[in-house]
């Protein structure tokens, strides 16, 4: 495919994701009650989640060399990337398998977008960005607190690092669902996932050490999701760090592709 | 008698469906046993360079883990307080109301009958991650004693009734509402947090701690582990009345609960 034809189609895909999230915006000003609910649910999560720590932190000065503010700042950032994928393609996502065992899919793949994304987005829930501001508060005040003055580039490296994370994310949620194309229950990745997830997001970075690190960082890269973003922030990830990091996602982003594109090959269509 | 069979039909018929599921059941305890794994992950930073955290030391700490994450994996009611709120949506809740059989105790006989698979599976996982620990350093883990081993399994079971009430309850709010699923959710993770399977409960302050020990999550996770290292044997005796009024309590609220929202119900030909 000609550079020219790759833009166009991800001009095209970019421009059905939005129309996708701005038709779920209406649907959810239209529902409130599913509205606030996902947002209310996130904050529960975070908040218990910050009491962990809290707990923690009631008991010890540091984690690993990590003091109270600056795993503050962790759990700010896991809670931003959280709100920022819980509302684009998390709930869309969930719906995977459901649209592989039942045959749904076949409505994907005969639309002229990337059935993918258009699995991913379809269900936009605009409640959890709200997570964002109480994300923000943390971030910023724990910035505050520690006394670290970050510049434009610190600040663009960490949306940087965000994003990053966020395409990451999407990749390791596909690739745990990938298994519906051949198997009927799932139920065992789910709980794999929620597991990796969970600790990954309560384990702060400088936990992982040796061969853990191998494990956490690169084979199964949960560990990077919120503690790549901080390490950019504060500026401790180096160029060895964002070389690593990015490595880890543009493999995995090629899996991701390679491993649908495999599935799509298996799957068995209500008609076929 | 016979309904006490017909229940018990019902556990037999639950357990040989999730024993058909046999790749699911194993795989979940081998989940537990990574949540134990990554847990040893993060309190190994916390304990480098401190003896003890809390009363505990780091053996004490991965021995609370060990049982505390595999105790609280054995409720099974939870997924079936999820499919029931999916019949009662999707209008096939009538099987129940159409036989001679109640609800709640149908519910309840499910539960069970899953549970007992999940505490086999659940069982064999901790006994060989503990020996892979002890293989590994033969101190590394705190020693079991075996009268809070008998002490710990009625609390285990009263706590599990208590969370079986308290998910039927969520199930059946689905008469009133369209989707549950993210009450669901949000309750799996305080129940998860007030149980001590996150962290250990004797970390919090203690008037936390105390206003915990008044309500059934503890009975979860968190007192059974600590009943099984030799631990908080001497309130025993007021615990388990406590944890039995609680579950009379569920019940009742559970029955009030059913009896004011399943005149809701609708479904197709009513």
């Amino acid at each position: 495919m000609s550079a020219t034809r790759r833009a166009r189609s991800a001009t095209r895909s970019l421009r059905c994701v939005l129309t996708l999230m701005k038709t779920r915006l209406a649907r959810a000003a239209a529902e409130s009650g599913s509205f606030w609910s996902a947002f209310i649910v996130d904050s529960l999560v975070f908040c218990i989640q910050a009491a962990v720590f809290w707990v923690i932190y009631l008991n010890v000065d540091d984690i690993g060399g990590w003091d109270k503010w600056r795993s503050v700042f962790f759990v700010g950032t896991f809670t931003l990337v959280d709100g920022l994928y819980m509302s684009l393609y998390f709930f869309g996502l969930l719906g995977m398998p459901e649209a592989i065992s039942s045959g749904r899919l076949d409505l994907y793949l005969t639309k002229p977008f990337d059935p993918l994304l258009h699995l991913a987005f379809e269900r936009f829930n605009p409640g959890s960005l709200f997570l964002s501001l109480p994300a923000l508060t943390l971030v910023v005040a724990s910035t505050a607190a520690l006394g670290y003055r970050p510049g434009p580039l610190e600040i663009a490296l960490y949306l940087g690092a965000v994003a990053l994370m966020l395409l990451l994310m999407f990749d390791l949620m596909v690739l745990m669902r990938l298994p519906a194309f051949r198997l009927k229950r799932l139920g065992a990745f789910n709980a794999a996932e929620s597991a990796l997830v969970e600790f990954a997001f309560r384990v702060p970075g400088s936990a992982y050490q040796g061969t853990l690190k191998l494990v956490f960082r690169v084979i199964l890269p949960y560990g990077l999701i919120a503690a790549f973003p901080t390490e950019a922030f504060f500026g401790s990830a180096g160029l060895g760090g964002w070389a690593a990091a990015l490595g880890v996602v543009a493999a995995f982003t090629a899996l991701t592709r390679l491993a649908w594109k495999r599935g799509l090959a298996a799957y068995e269509s209500t008609g076929s | 008698m016979r309904a006490a069979n017909a229940y018990f039909a019902v556990a037999r018929t639950a357990l040989s469906d999730r024993l058909a599921w046999r790749a699911d059941v194993f795989l979940g305890a081998g989940m537990g046993a990574a949540r134990v794994g990554l847990a040893l992950v993060l309190w190994t930073a916390v304990f480098a360079g401190r003896e003890s955290i809390g009363g505990m030391g780091l053996g004490t700490m991965a021995s609370y883990y060990l049982i505390a994450v595999f105790a609280y994996q054995l409720d099974q009611s939870s997924a079936v307080s999820s499919e029931l709120a999916g019949e009662i949506r999707s209008g096939r809740f009538g099987k129940y109301l159409a036989r001679p059989v109640d609800p709640l105790a149908w519910f309840l006989a499910a539960a069970c009958g899953r549970s007992l698979v999940q505490a086999a599976a659940a069982l064999g996982a901790a006994l060989a991650l503990g020996l892979a620990c002890i293989l590994v350093d033969p101190a590394y883990l705190a020693p079991a004693s075996a009268l809070g081993l008998a002490a710990a399994l009625p609390v285990l079971a009263l706590g599990l009734l208590c969370l079986a009430l308290v998910n039927y309850m969520t199930g059946i709010l689905a008469f009133a509402f369209q989707d549950i699923g993210a009450f669901q959710i949000g309750k799996n993770c305080v129940v998860e947090f007030l149980s001590g399977a996150l962290l250990p409960l004797a970390l919090l302050p203690s008037g936390a701690r105390e206003a915990l020990e008044l309500t059934p999550f503890p009975a979860l996770a968190s007192l059974p582990a600590e009943l099984i290292l030799g631990r908080g044997l001497e309130g025993y005796g007021r615990e388990l009345a406590l944890l039995a009024l609680w579950a009379l309590g569920l019940w009742a609220c559970a029955r009030a609960l059913y009896a004011s929202l399943s005149g809701r119900y609708e479904e197709m030909g009513s």
